[in-house]
């Protein structure tokens, strides 16, 4: 069955898995190979190849959650051309979370493909601890994708420079906002006496879980940036 | 069966880009939106397409709003003269994500676009101009929607580009359909047109069946008393003077001997018709 969205979610596939695999690339290939020579020019001892392969996971990870920043950012540039096919805004951008959902899903499956990979090779694979890694990973991912999908609607609002401050003052602020949301969850509240609420948990991270909420929360903020009336999907000149 | 702009107002800041305009675009008529550079062509279509939001006013679809409605504005195409498509993605897979959903055939888009010779295995961010120009025609002239706008469809384009441009034009174009040309060059659009808009610092200036309207448009030109006794009592459009001679442009019959009385054509027209200071 032909998808309608097929071109877009192959776009945003390609790019989650071009950048996935170039890291990748670079971190399970070319830089054990470039310590191997290193090791055997300076007669130093080898290491065994196993030791390259613990942190993989996480090396790749950092760059999917930078490439799901670049997605958010795509978001205004894909909802145009949904437009163009005769979709609302509202459509359009209810597409595009359609296509980043399940690019995150594709973006986990990713992480836990390497994850597999470079745990066996090291030797160490455990894969419930691993799995729920990459589940983090890919919450954190929500909150890179928000903050771009939020950038890229503000900058609809004005002209540049004047966009570009209001994007800064958004993001120091959600930032800031983090943070303090961070600090509570970690604190302790009495009541009163003999009452004590513990927001504090260990059984899950709570920052991924704040990193996830923060990231709908802001992709939430830019659907209603595209429904104010000073947002425009348009080239800068009037004509 | 018609889309009808009703007392659209828009504004840029200070700027007044439309101020009140109404117009409707009728199925079976190629419609030329014509107006000078800043007029505000461009920003009415773009009212109409979503990608601005109007002050004031409202734009409907058989009595309908169409930003309420999606399935009135899927009966739309919006060739802009904006970027509305990623950068990175290749022209043929625009093509063929416009046949899967529904806009137009990538049949045809591909068959256009052997004849304009455009590389469709090229991204966006590679094309030239002219060339971005042709493929936006391309995606319009393929559009199988109701009502197709092209924002200056003929930007960049050489001659022989605009020809072909021409004949697809008409080729594609059927009585249940409509076409709406936004251009400032008149001369060329003027054969196509059944039907014109004229805008002028973001107001209306006419509407009208193009032949109709020009039918009654007269320039009479000759010694100064001779054509102001000629126009007298005339509605006059458009008046200039050089060195004793007079140029008129009205409304209605002159009958009077001794000056000269033309027919006038689009271009002279909408010159005379948007001049500054007039």
């Amino acid at each position: 069955m032909k998808s309608k969205d097929r071109v877009v979610i192959k776009d945003y596939f390609l790019t989650v898995l071009c950048s996935g695999a170039v890291a990748a690339l670079i971190v399970m290939v070319f830089i054990p190979i470039l310590l191997y020579t290193i090791g055997r020019q300076i007669g130093e001892g080898i290491p065994v190849f196993s030791v390259f392969f613990s942190g993989t996971l996480e090396s790749i990870a950092v760059v999917e959650v930078i490439t799901h920043i670049v997605l958010g950012a795509l978001v205004l540039q894909y909802m145009r051309l949904y437009m163009f096919m005769g979709l609302t805004r509202d459509r359009a951008f209810l597409k595009m979370m359609l296509v980043e959902g399940m690019t995150l899903i594709l973006t986990f499956l990713f992480l836990l493909v390497i994850g597999t990979v470079s745990g066996l090779v090291a030797g160490n694979l455990e894969f419930s601890s691993m799995a729920l890694t990459c589940l983090y990973i890919t919450l954190a991912c929500t909150f890179m994708f928000g903050t771009g999908c939020v950038s890229s609607a503000l900058s609809t609002t004005c002209r540049p420079p004047l966009s570009v401050a209001v994007v800064v003052i958004f993001l120091v602020f959600m930032s800031w906002l983090f943070e303090k949301a961070s600090d509570l969850l970690s604190e302790t509240f009495i009541l009163d006496e003999g009452i004590q609420v513990i927001f504090n948990t260990t059984s899950f991270n709570t920052e991924t879980m704040l990193a996830f909420v923060f990231g709908v929360i802001m992709t939430a903020v830019a659907y209603v940036i595209y429904k104010l009336p000073i947002s425009q999907m348009k080239s800068t000149s009037i004509s | 069966m018609s889309i009808e702009v009703r007392d659209i107002k828009k504004s840029f800041h200070m700027t007044k880009a439309l101020d009140g305009v109404s117009c409707s675009f009728e199925r079976g008529h190629i419609i030329g939106l014509l107006g000078r550079n800043g007029a505000g062509k461009s920003t009415l279509i773009k009212c109409i397409g979503n990608r601005l939001y109007q002050n004031e006013g409202s734009i409907l679809l058989d009595g309908r709003e169409v930003r309420k409605s999606p399935k009135d504005f899927e009966r739309i195409t919006i060739v802009g003269d904006e970027n509305m498509l990623p950068s990175s993605t290749k022209l043929k897979n625009v093509f063929k994500m416009m046949d899967d959903m529904g806009v137009g055939s990538e049949e045809k888009a591909l068959m256009l676009s052997k004849k304009f010779k455009l590389d469709v295995n090229k991204k966006w961010e590679k094309l030239s101009t002219g060339y971005r120009t042709i493929f936006k025609d391309i995606l319009g002239l393929a559009s199988n929607r109701e009502y197709v706008f092209f924002d200056e469809p003929i930007l960049g384009l050489d001659a022989n580009h605009r020809e072909l441009f021409y004949e697809e034009l008409l080729a594609s174009f059927s009585p249940e359909r409509c076409f709406v040309v936004a251009t400032h060059l008149i001369e060329e659009i003027s054969p196509l047109v059944d039907t014109v808009i004229i805008i002028d610092q973001g107001k209306l200036l006419r509407e009208g069946d193009k032949d109709t309207l020009l039918s009654n448009i007269r320039m009479v030109s000759g010694e100064r008393e001779r054509v102001e006794k000629a126009v007298e009592g005339m509605k006059v459009l458009s008046r200039t003077t050089i060195l004793g001679q007079t140029k008129v442009m009205v409304e209605g019959e002159v009958e009077e001997e001794g000056v000269k009385v033309e027919n006038v054509d689009l271009q002279r027209y909408f010159v005379e018709m948007t001049k500054d200071g007039e």
